[in-house]
C-alpha cells in the first residue's frame, strides 16, 4: 500500500497546488459550505475495534465510546480535566487512598435504568476478571488488589478495593495516593457496563440493536468500516449541554482519502488519528490555510538504544549518538509539520512539570565522547542497524546521515511492517528501534514509568535501580510539588544515560472547518463532543468575532 | 443427443465439485499454518500489554493450545460452516465480517462491469467498423492508454477531478448510487478496454464472413447488418469472458475499495494480515478461492452448453 500511497501522491500533490493556484485562492482547505441540518461529521480513522468501553484500547475505539459511555467522572470538553460525570461529587481521604464518589439520581442508562454504585462494582470486575482478557486491565491496576485478582492469584472478586455502599455511593480503596485517579476514572477502562444487556448478548452486546449506553449520544447505525450514526440523548442527565443531534463518524483509515472528504466537503473535522492528513501535504498547507490547526501531543519519538549490545552498552556512545543529532533539522527541515524538537523524554504540557531545555545539539563535544570510549572518529565502531516500522523510515534516514556526517558513524536502515517491528522491540531483537509513546494521561508518570526496570515497554532494557527507587518514592508522595520535582530528577539521571534518545514531541495536525465551533486542541487524549454545534451563518459572523478553537 | 447430454452436465459438476473440496482443504491448510509464521500475533500493540493480561486473551481464544490442536479445532468448526471470531474486531464473527461485506464487493464489480460492458461493445464495434481507419486508431489509442495506466492512478485522477475541482461525485465511502460512480469507473475501466479488443478483433472477422457479403449484397442497410447479424457473431468471445471477470472484479477491487473507502470484503483481505487477525485471513481467503472455484466451473458448464463440441472430461 506504501508505493500506492506514493503514487497518489505524486498525483495529488501537485493537483492541488494547481487547485489552489486556478480558482479563488481561498484562505481554507477546500469546500466551506456547512451541512443541511444539526449534524456534525467527522473522520474516526480505522474501525473501532471495540465499542466495549471495558474492552477498547486503540485512539479509534476512544472517539467513539467518550461519545456513547461516560465514567463517574468526565473530560471537560475544554481542557480535558476531570468533571463532574455520573458522580455528582466525591470525596477524598486524607491519605489520598480512599475515594467515595455519590452518584448523581438522574444519571441514567438510556434503556431507562438509573446508573447505580453497583453497576460499577460489576463493570471494574468484568474488566479485572482474567476470562474477560481486557488488554488495558492494567489501568485499574491502582486500586486495591486489582493486580492480584487480574492475574489470576486473588480469586475472591469481594476483596476488590471497591464496593457499593449504596445505591449511589461507592468506595474505592487504592494501594497508594494516585494524584491523577480523577483523570483515570473519566478514562474508557473506568466506564460502566449494562449488565443485563451483556449478559444477554454476550460479545454482541454493542450491536445497535442491542447497545444500552449512559453517555451523551446514542448509537442509532454502525456499518462496520463505513460508517457509526450517533444521535443526542435526551436521557443524559447533562442533555442540555448537547447543541448538536447528530453525529456521523466515518471510518476512513487512508489518509488521502480521509483529506479528499474533508477537501470535498463531506466531512467537517479531520481530528488527529482520524485517517490523518498525508504528512507530505503540510509542508504546502501549513499557514497556507487557517482551518488546519497544529499542537503538540504529549506524544514523543524516540529512539530504544538496546543496552545489551556492545558498545551500545556504554553510556558515553549513548549519549554521544545523542548530542550529534541536530533535532531542529529534523523537525523543521525534514518533517515540517509543526513537530517540537526536544532531547527531553516527558513532553512539554504536564502541569507544574519543569519546563524541558532546549534540544541539545553539540557535535564537538559527541565526536569528543566517541573519542573517549574508545572511536575516535569513528574508527572500530561496527555498522549497526535502526529497525523501524515504515512510517518512521525518513525519519531514520536523516538520523543515517546525521551520525554520518558528526562521528562518521554507519547504520544501517531495517524498515519493518508494523507487527514485525513491534516483535522485534519487544523481543529487544535490535540496536535501535524508532519507538513513539503517546502518554495515557495528564500526569508525568505516563511517561517515567516507562523507563522503570519492569516495564513491559521499556525495550532498551536499560535497568537502573536508583531511577526505579525514585519513580517508586514519588509514588508514595503525597506533596504535590515534592512529588513532581523527584520524577523531574529521575527523567534527569536516565536522561544522563540515554538510553531512549528523544527527537521531537510530536504535534497533532487537524482540519477544522470554519463553520464548526466547540473543537478545543486535545493534546493527551480524545475530545468530548458535548459542545460542538455548526454555525450555518458562519460567514456573516465571521466578519464579528474571531470564534473556534482559538 | 439431449437425453445423452443432461447426465453429463451433471456428473461434470458433481465430479467437479467432488475434486474441488480437497483444494478447498489444501488451501486452509496452507493458509492457516503460513499465517503462524508472520512475526508477531493479532493482540500486539504499541502499548505492551502485562503478560498475565496476554495469557488471559491467549486463553480466550485458545492461542495458547498447541498448534496442530487449534488447527483440529479449526477445521472442524469449517465443517459447520463457522469460521470463528475475528480478533481484532471481537464483536463481530469472521461470517457477519463476510455477510456485510461480500455484498458490497459484489454491487461494485457488477457496476464495474456494467461499465465495461457500455464502454466497450461499442468502442468494439465502432472500430471494426472503421477497420483501419481514425476512429479505429483513436479507439485502439485510448485502449491501450486504459490498459498500461493502472487503477491507483486512474482512481485519485478521476478523484481530483470529479470531487475536488467539479464536485459532482463524493471521494468516497459507500451508500449512494452517487458514490458508486467513481469506483466503478476505476474499477471497470481496465475491463473496458479487454471488452472493446474482444470485441473489435471478433466484429473485423466477423464482418468479412460470407454470410455478411451475402447480406451485403442482397441490400440489407448496414446498421441491421451491424444489429442484427454481425453482433449476435462476435459476442461470443465476450460472453465467455464474463465468468472469470465476475470473479475477477468482485475479488480484485482491493486496491479500490482502498483509494474510495468502500467497505467492501477486499480491504479486510488485506488489513487482516497486517493486523494478523487469523481467523479473518483464513476466512476471506477460503471464501474467495471457493468463488473463483465456483466461477470457473460455472464458465466451464456455459462454455460446453454454448459449444457442443467439447467434451465432459
Amino acid at each position: 500500500m506504501e508505493s500506492v500511497n506514493k503514487f497518489i501522491l505524486l498525483l495529488l500533490a501537485p493537483s492541488s497546488v494547481v487547485l489552489a493556484a486556478c480558482g479563488p485562492r481561498s484562505e481554507y482547505f477546500g469546500n466551506v459550505e456547512p451541512p443541511a441540518g444539526n449534524v456534525f461529521r467527522f473522520t474516526v480513522g480505522a474501525e473501532p475495534e471495540y465499542l466495549d468501553p471495558g474492552r477498547s484500547t486503540a485512539l479509534y475505539d476512544a472517539r467513539v465510546s467518550v461519545l456513547l459511555f461516560e465514567g463517574l467522572t468526565a473530560k471537560d470538553p475544554r481542557t480535558l480535566r476531570p468533571r463532574p460525570g455520573v458522580a455528582e461529587r466525591w470525596d477524598i481521604s486524607e491519605d489520598g487512598r480512599t475515594y467515595t464518589f455519590h452518584i448523581r439520581k438522574n444519571a441514567l442508562w438510556s434503556d431507562g435504568h438509573p446508573v447505580t454504585a453497583h453497576d460499577f462494582v460489576y463493570s471494574w470486575t468484568r474488566v479485572l476478571d482474567p476470562k474477560t482478557g481486557a488488554r488495558y486491565a492494567g489501568y485499574l491496576y491502582a486500586i486495591a488488589n486489582a493486580e492480584a485478582f487480574n492475574q489470576g492469584k486473588l480469586k475472591d472478586a469481594a476483596q476488590l478495593g471497591f464496593r457499593a455502599i449504596d445505591d449511589s455511593t461507592l468506595e474505592v480503596r487504592l494501594n497508594a495516593p494516585v494524584p491523577y485517579f480523577l483523570y483515570l476514572t473519566a478514562f474508557e477502562t473506568y466506564c460502566p457496563v449494562p449488565r443485563r444487556v451483556l449478559e444477554r448478548y454476550g460479545d454482541h452486546w454493542t450491536d445497535p440493536s442491542h447497545i444500552v449506553t449512559d453517555g451523551p449520544f446514542l448509537l442509532r447505525e454502525h456499518r462496520p468500516h463505513d460508517r457509526l450514526v450517533l444521535e443526542r440523548n435526551p436521557s443524559y442527565w447533562n442533555a442540555q449541554e448537547l447543541r448538536i443531534d447528530r453525529i456521523i463518524a466515518y471510518v476512513v483509515d487512508d489518509q488521502y482519502t480521509a483529506t479528499n472528504m474533508y477537501e470535498a466537503g463531506m466531512v467537517d473535522w479531520l481530528p488527529y488519528g482520524g485517517g490523518g492528513i498525508p504528512p507530505d501535504f503540510l509542508p504546502y498547507m501549513r499557514g497556507r490555510f487557517r482551518d488546519l490547526k497544529t499542537f503538540p501531543l504529549i506524544a514523543t519519538i524516540y529512539y530504544d538504544v538496546n543496552v545489551a549490545r556492545p558498545p551500545l552498552n556504554n553510556p558515553v556512545v549513548r549519549r554521544a549518538l545523542s548530542l550529534a543529532i541536530d533535532r531542529r533539522e529534523i523537525t523543521d527541515g525534514l518533517l515540517r509539520a509543526g513537530d517540537l524538537p526536544a532531547s527531553n523524554f516527558v513532553p512539554v504540557g504536564f502541569p507544574g512539570y519543569p519546563a524541558p531545555p532546549p534540544p541539545e545539539y553539540d557535535p564537538k563535544r559527541a565526536a569528543a565522547l566517541l573519542a573517549e570510549a574508545g572511536f575516535p572518529n569513528g574508527r572500530g565502531f561496527p555498522e549497526l542497524e535502526i529497525v523501524t516500522p515504515p512510517d518512521r523510515r525518513k525519519v531514520a534516514e536523516a538520523m543515517q546521515q546525521l551520525w554520518a556526517r558528526n562521528l562518521n558513524l554507519h547504520f544501517s536502515i531495517h524498515s519493518e511492517e508494523f507487527a514485525s517491528f513491534l516483535k522485534r522491540a519487544y523481543s529487544h531483537d535490535f540496536d535501535l528501534a524508532s519507538s513513539r509513546w503517546i502518554g495515557d494521561y495528564l500526569d508525568p508518570t505516563t511517561f517515567t514509568d516507562l523507563l522503570e526496570s519492569t516495564n513491559a515497554n521499556n525495550f532498551s532494557g536499560w535497568k537502573n535501580p536508583d531511577y526505579d527507587r525514585l519513580v517508586a518514592q514519588a509514588r508514595l508522595e503525597l506533596d504535590p510539588v515534592r512529588r513532581l520535582n523527584q520524577l523531574h530528577e529521575a527523567e534527569t539521571l536516565m536522561l544522563a544515560q540515554a538510553p531512549v534518545i528523544p527527537f521531537y514531541t510530536m504535534a497533532a495536525n487537524e482540519l477544522v472547518k470554519p463553520y464548526v465551533r466547540g473543537i478545543y486542541p486535545a493534546t493527551w487524549d480524545v475530545l468530548p463532543l458535548n459542545f460542538v454545534s455548526i454555525d450555518h451563518q458562519w460567514r456573516a459572523h465571521a466578519g464579528q468575532k474571531e470564534a473556534g478553537r482559538d | 443427443m439431449r437425453d445423452r447430454r443432461k447426465p453429463a452436465v451433471i456428473k461434470f459438476i458433481i465430479r467437479r465439485v467432488l475434486l474441488s473440496i480437497p483444494v478447498i482443504f489444501m488451501v486452509a491448510t496452507t493458509t492457516f499454518f503460513i499465517m503462524r509464521l508472520a512475526p508477531g500475533g493479532p493482540f500486539m500493540s504499541e502499548k505492551a500489554i502485562p503478560p498475565e493480561i496476554m495469557a488471559n486473551i491467549q486463553s480466550k481464544y485458545g492461542l495458547d493450545q498447541p498448534l496442530l490442536v487449534q488447527y483440529g479445532r479449526y477445521l472442524r468448526n469449517l465443517l459447520h460452516f463457522d469460521l470463528g471470531p475475528s480478533y481484532k474486531y471481537p464483536e463481530r464473527t469472521v461470517n457477519d465480517i463476510i455477510i456485510a461485506g461480500f455484498p458490497v464487493s459484489l454491487e461494485l464489480g457488477l457496476a464495474a462491469l456494467l461499465f465495461a460492458l457500455v464502454i466497450g461493445i461499442p468502442a468494439g464495434v465502432i472500430a471494426a467498423v472503421n477497420h483501419r481507419g481514425l476512429a479505429d486508431h483513436l479507439t485502439m489509442a485510448v485502449i491501450f492508454f486504459g490498459i498500461s495506466v493502472p487503477t491507483f492512478v486512474v482512481g485519485p485522477l478521476l478523484i481530483f477531478l470529479f470531487s475536488l475541482v467539479l464536485y459532482w461525485f463524493p471521494p468516497g465511502l459507500w451508500g449512494s448510487p452517487e458514490q458508486l460512480v467513481l469506483p466503478a469507473i476505476t474499477l471497470g475501466l481496465p475491463y473496458s478496454v479487454y471488452v472493446a479488443r474482444l470485441m473489435r478483433t471478433e466484429m473485423v472477422e466477423v464482418l468479412e464472413q460470407d454470410y455478411i457479403r451475402t447480406a451485403r449484397a442482397e441490400g440489407v442497410g448496414e446498421f441491421r447488418i451491424l444489429w442484427k447479424h454481425a453482433l449476435n457473431g462476435s459476442l461470443l468471445p465476450v460472453v465467455s469472458f464474463l465468468g472469470p471477470a465476475v470473479a475477477d472484479l468482485v475479488t480484485g477491487s482491493i486496491v479500490v475499495e482502498k483509494i474510495f473507502a468502500i467497505p467492501g470484503l477486499g480491504r479486510y483481505f488485506v488489513d487482516s494480515a497486517f493486523s494478523r487477525d487469523y481467523t479473518v485471513v483464513l476466512g476471506t481467503v477460503l471464501f474467495y478461492a471457493i468463488l473463483l472455484i465456483l466461477a470457473n466451473l460455472v464458465v466451464d458448464v456455459a462454455y460446453r452448453v454454448l459449444d457442443p463440441r467439447i467434451e465432459y472430461s
